[in-house]
């Protein structure tokens, strides 16, 4: 029966290497490297690359203060009810569903973001890193107050005795301690960012486009997840088209793979 | 002692953990219906060499056993061994109460469940002979169906003992079953254990060399790692052989334990 | 003095920045019965949808969103707990156990979409199960399985060691332990991973949005092999596709149904654990 999850994972991936192999064939490296996408024509997915890696930082800058915040807040001066709160509010926050944080961020976020910011249309990058941003707030809070707690007390003990105020307790023992935990913590929430799809695809836009210039978040992109969920349904078993986005797929599994495991891994060296 | 007969026995056995000796050289044995005592210093062994009488420790990693241990003559240890049907001819009660968080009744038929399930319709009876054989029965017979939690922690022994009865084994393994309960629930656990060896044979674990001296027939003491001395036990007490063993023994009245 | 004031100017910002969590539940929450709520009447929740998703209720998708969790949750817990009894119980060798936690912590972390990608090629085109409530059931139950699993497993794991060696005492085999002393004792870590399953489930729209259901299927499925219509996809097609108003509305209905389930379901398993706790300090 514990064979099944081996299966499971093995399965994946092998079903999208031999899906894409095709496209890498026709494409070679140029599938990842140029953002020319015309259905029929060649595939290069290097605006849907850019934009899976532009969101993902764009959350990630938005939501560490409130993670790491809320974390140290949570774990080193809450009362153990209070900590109990937050952490159930986290996971109530973690088991809204995509799609309803998607119309939330379509029908009232794009149009904050459009009007705040004088835009002529809401859906942008930028929309889509700030929504992903609220959505991985859970994850990266969850995990790192857990690493913070794992710290052991005595540490505590021993700075508050020397005469250390609790911020400077906290900045000089406990955080150093859980370090490697709160870098496990961001890479599993960069993990999720990365494969959202039904949220970021409503208000990303959905223009397969490299913003000129490169920094201007202000404008429509495409994210990889995004991308399939567009197309997948529409391009099953058309040939070059549907391996184009197996490719997709499977470098989308790459690197979240890459990224929760290098997570994973820090955080087991909380644990032990 | 070789013309009498042993239950159980061990056979220069060693016992290993991650490739290091626990215990060595390990000779003894376990008269049938006498109760065997075994002392000697925390981290002599004593509790390895009980758990390794009914093969506790198969759980545990880097656990290993070398040599003989024998029940009734047939190696414990070997091929054909079956393990559950040889822990249920070796009970063993903890050195804290374990109760499962059900009624009194559900406990004390706990084991017979699952070994008898056919006698289902004589559990009730069951239930009510180990009880009175534990002495609770008085104190339970009207509460049979309340959670077990609720009684006391010298209660909680006693059903714990009565659940192993139950089951009924031949030798029953106690691992310092009074540590952890007050004098008078103390003197009731040891009354039942001189009770019990008429028709069991026990081997008890105790720091408490004023109980080992009420009520064990025989004694075995530990020290470094392997059997210092065994005998008799007011033999051991009044006139051991070995200067270790008197140096330990002899502080048996003065020593009420602490813990 | 100094450090008084940064002591204290800190913990403001702290308390602050964690506020803002609070405060976002609040501002979801609002905004969802702010907006859905005009939707709601009985006809809403009881009726099927007509027009296209613009008039009519959603008493199908509710009922299709349910049917779906259900399933996925009744095919996943026996392997979950096979998986969960397999890595405490049967299994000694640790490479065996680092590798399976690895790959349920892996499958854990996988995109959403992958599964309806991959398990579409598997499930609906190799096993023939076609765009279909199975489909959408056996990928689900798929994606399921490590909320599951670690929560079954972290259940047995905390069955304190005394009750196992007792039971082992006992001369209980193998399967009497699992049955007496193992499952008893880990209930409430099975619960609590199927409610957060079933959570997972019902709010999860990229693995089934074109492999289990079609927009058109407004009614329930006849047979394993039919489409199933769900909340997730009727508020994604009223979300891209809403011209008017009315439409949108209820697409707020429809998400405010859907954030009630997975709510109420979340909320149970802090029930279990909270009285769970209590029994423990009892």
């Amino acid at each position: 029966m514990a064979a099944l999850s081996v299966v499971c994972a093995g399965t994946i991936f092998l079903y999208l290497l031999r899906e894409s192999a095709p496209v890498f064939f026709a494409e070679g490296s140029g599938f990842l490297t140029r953002s020319d996408w015309w259905v029929g024509e060649s595939y290069g997915a290097g605006s849907m690359i850019f934009g899976s890696f532009m969101v993902t930082g764009i959350a990630l800058i938005i939501i560490l203060p409130f993670a790491l915040g809320g974390a140290v807040f949570t774990s080193e001066f809450l009362s153990p009810r209070w900590r109990l709160v937050i952490k159930s509010v986290m996971e109530l926050l973690a088991g809204v569903p995509g799609i309803v944080y998607g119309l939330l961020g379509m029908s009232m976020l794009a149009v904050w973001v459009k009007s705040g910011f004088g835009l002529i249309d809401g859906n942008t990058i930028f929309t889509a890193g700030l929504l992903l941003g609220i959505m991985i707030l859970p994850t990266i809070i969850t995990l790192s107050e857990d690493a913070l707690r794992s710290v052991p007390g005595e540490y505590r003990e021993t700075a508050l005795a020397l005469g250390l105020t609790r911020i400077e307790m906290v900045w000089s023992t406990v955080i150093p301690q859980a370090v490697p935990g709160i870098i496990g913590a961001i890479f599993l929430g960069m993990g999720r960012a990365m494969g959202e799809t039904i949220a970021v695809m409503l208000v990303i836009g959905g223009l397969d486009k490299i913003p000129a210039p490169w920094f201007d978040v202000f404008q429509a992109g495409q994210s990889i997840p995004s991308k399939l969920g567009r197309e997948a349904a529409e391009a099953i078993g058309s040939g070059l088209h549907w391996n184009a986005l197996m490719g997709l797929g499977l470098t989308l599994f790459l690197v979240v793979m890459t990224l929760s495991m290098a997570g994973n891994m820090f955080l087991k060296r909380v644990r032990m | 002692m070789s013309k009498i007969k042993n239950v159980m026995e061990m056979d220069n056995a060693a016992i290993f953990y991650n490739g290091k000796p626990v215990l060595d050289k390990v000779c003894c044995g376990f008269r049938v219906n006498a109760v065997t005592g075994v002392v000697g210093a925390s981290g002599s062994g004593k509790t390895t060499l009980l758990r390794t009488l009914s093969r506790l420790n198969d759980r545990v990693g880097g656990f290993r056993v070398h040599g003989q241990v024998r029940l009734e003559g047939h190696e414990i240890y070997g091929n054909g061994t079956d393990v559950y049907q040889l822990r249920r001819r070796v009970g063993m009660v903890f050195q804290k109460p374990v109760v499962f968080p059900k009624s009194i009744f559900k406990n004390a038929v706990f084991g017979l469940k699952h070994l008898a399930p056919e006698m289902k319709k004589e559990f009730p009876q069951a239930a009510e002979r180990v009880l009175r054989e534990v002495f609770l029965w008085d104190e339970v017979k009207d509460r049979l169906h309340k959670p077990a939690q609720t009684l006391s922690q010298g209660q909680q022994q006693r059903l714990a003992i009565a659940r192993t009865l139950a089951v009924d084994p031949e030798i029953i393994l106690m691992d310092e079953p009074t540590s952890s309960l007050d004098p008078k629930s103390s003197t009731a656990i040891e009354e039942l254990i001189v009770s019990l060896k008429n028709r069991h044979t026990l081997v008890l674990v105790t720091h408490h060399l004023a109980q080992a001296r009420r009520v064990c027939d025989d004694l075995l003491f530990l020290n470094e790692g392997t059997v210092w001395e065994q005998g008799g036990c007011l033999e051991m007490f009044e006139n051991p052989k070995r200067k270790e063993t008197h140096e330990y023994l002899s502080r048996w009245n003065v020593d009420e334990p602490a813990v | 003095m100094k450090r008084e004031v940064v002591e204290k100017s800190a913990l403001g910002v702290l308390a602050i920045l964690t506020g803002t969590g609070v405060l976002l539940l609040l501002l979801i929450l609002g905004s969802v019965i702010w907006k859905g709520g005009p939707a709601l009447s009985w006809e809403f929740l009881f009726e099927a949808s007509s027009d296209f998703g613009n008039a009519g209720g959603i008493y199908y998708q509710t009922v299709g969103t349910l049917l779906l969790m259900l399933g996925a949750a009744l095919i996943s817990m026996p392997i979950a707990l096979g998986t969960a009894l397999y890595l405490t119980e049967y299994t000694q060798s640790e490479t065996v156990k680092k590798v399976l936690r690895n790959l349920i912590y892996s499958l854990n972390a996988m995109p959403t979409i992958l599964f309806g990608l991959v398990g579409y090629l598997f499930f609906g085109v190799f096993l023939n199960t076609g765009v279909s409530w199975l489909t959408g059931m056996l990928i689900l139950a798929v994606m399921i399985l490590p909320t599951l699993q670690v929560s079954i497993q972290e259940a047995i794991e905390g069955i304190p060691e005394k009750y196992r060696e007792t039971g082992m005492s006992l001369g209980l085999d193998h399967l009497a332990q699992v049955r007496s002393v193992i499952i008893p004792h880990s209930w409430h870590g099975m619960i609590t991973g199927v409610l957060l399953g079933l959570a997972r489930a019902a709010g999860e729209t990229a693995a089934i949005m074109f492999t289990a259901t079609t927009f058109s299927g407004i009614l329930l499925p006849q047979s394993w092999a039919d489409p199933v219509p769900t909340l997730q996809t009727h508020i994604l097609v009223l979300a891209q596709d809403a011209v008017n108003s009315a439409a949108l509305t209820k697409a707020w209905g429809a998400a405010l149904i859907l954030l009630f389930i997975v709510f109420i379901l979340i909320s149970f398993s802090f029930l279990l654990r909270g009285r769970l706790k209590m029994e423990a300090e009892l």
